[in-house]
């Protein structure tokens, strides 16, 4: 009986310690995996809820490989599907899309949340599409303070479009440039040993030359649920307010954002 | 556009309030040496070992988080996972010795 007690009691703490660090969607923690790690993630975001209907379901398959030097890698093959309510020639009309692109991910940790007094990471990633390319920086803070993890980023992320506009009997194309500036923070409680409940927050922005366009802030509750192998991450964040003129921004903006991820450990 | 600016100051006053607040991994002193009957030095280096071979695969655990037959016995379990030979698993044990969670 002494003996399977034990047993027992390790088993609880070498699960603790394998545990997963990973414990929201949106925000980034400055953790980076083991020389020669990897890992699958499956990435699933749901918005809506915008005045023209709109929807978009976005999935993304990650694969993510530590290559010592606390510097990390990961390859995304992203899939997008929306639909919305346009109008042509005064009609309305219900106009669905289908977007596929690629992106590559390096993320260099500088200090860890819980060696130090805070944690801290860069983040690059680019993203390849027919017609778009986009490139996203991310400077990440995080810290571990008992069974409370906060993490904060600093999101820029640039976009150029292409666009098409008929002149005459041919298509014309030029590119055009977007930025948004997005922040992000969550907090997390360790409920138990597999569980984490908290929050997450983010403030979205999008920026022409020095004028903000839109600011809209997103906050719901994160839970994150990791045992040996794998984690499973849910966000569901609504629009809290338009952070320039109250109300919600409904035009430009999703009333919901609701991401999953899961990733499993190999 | 007063709403933003009071949201990022907020973002950017709670980050200060963490960063003053928060408690990093014990540096080993002279008093931590002589507790555990090595030299300063050598407990850096169990904190360095520690810090470099553990944290990349989970967040690092504070020695007062388990107690010495806890510790003892999740040891040799992650010294296989983290590659690191005897000579590094016992500078890591003593780094942790000095400020083990009291009990069995």
């Amino acid at each position: 009986m002494h003996k399977l007690l034990l047993l027992f009691a390790l088993i609880c703490v070498y699960a603790e310690i394998k545990a997963q660090d990973r414990v929201f969607t949106f925000t980034y923690q400055s953790g980076v995996l083991n020389k020669g790690q990897k890992e699958i993630e499956v990435w699933t975001t749901l918005s809506g809820g915008r005045n023209n209907f709109y929807k978009e379901l976005d999935h993304s398959l990650e694969f993510e490989i530590g290559l010592g030097g606390k510097l990390q890698t990961s390859f995304y093959l992203n899939y997008g599907s929306s639909s919305a309510v346009s109008e042509e020639y005064g009609i309305q009309v219900l106009n669905n899309s289908t977007d596929y692109s690629f992106s590559n991910e390096w993320k260099l940790k500088f200090t860890d949340p819980v060696a130090d007094r805070i944690g801290s990471a860069l983040y690059f990633e680019y993203s390849l599409a027919p017609t778009s390319t986009a490139f996203e920086g991310k400077f990440i803070l995080d810290k571990q303070m008992g069974k409370f993890t906060h993490a904060f980023n600093l999101v820029g992320e640039y976009e150029i479009a292409r666009q098409f506009i008929l002149d005459g009997t041919k298509l014309k194309s030029e590119n055009e440039g977007e930025f948004t500036l997005e922040l992000n923070y969550g907090l997390s409680y360790k409920i138990r040993d597999h569980l984490n409940l908290g929050v997450e927050a983010m403030s979205q922005n999008r920026i022409s030359g020095t004028i903000v366009e839109h600011s809209v802030l997103l906050m719901g509750p994160a839970l994150s649920y990791s045992t040996n192998g794998f984690w499973i991450n849910l966000t569901c964040m609504p629009q809290i307010t338009n952070l320039k003129g109250g109300g919600l921004e409904l035009n430009d903006h999703e009333r919901l954002q609701t991401r999953l991820i899961f990733s499993y450990e190999f | 556009m007063n709403s933003r600016r009071y949201f990022t100051g907020s973002f950017l006053l709670l980050i200060s309030l963490i960063v003053s607040c928060a408690p990093a991994l014990y540096i080993p002193t002279l008093a931590d040496a002589q507790i555990a009957g090595v030299t300063t030095e050598s407990l850096v280096t169990g904190r360095k070992v520690y810090v470099d071979n553990c944290s990349n695969c989970h967040s690092l655990y504070r020695p007062e988080h388990f107690t010495k037959n806890e510790w003892a016995k999740v040891m040799p379990v992650m010294q296989k996972k983290a590659k690191i030979d005897n000579e590094q698993r016992k500078m890591i044990v003593k780094y942790l010795s000095v400020h083990y969670k009291d009990g069995e």
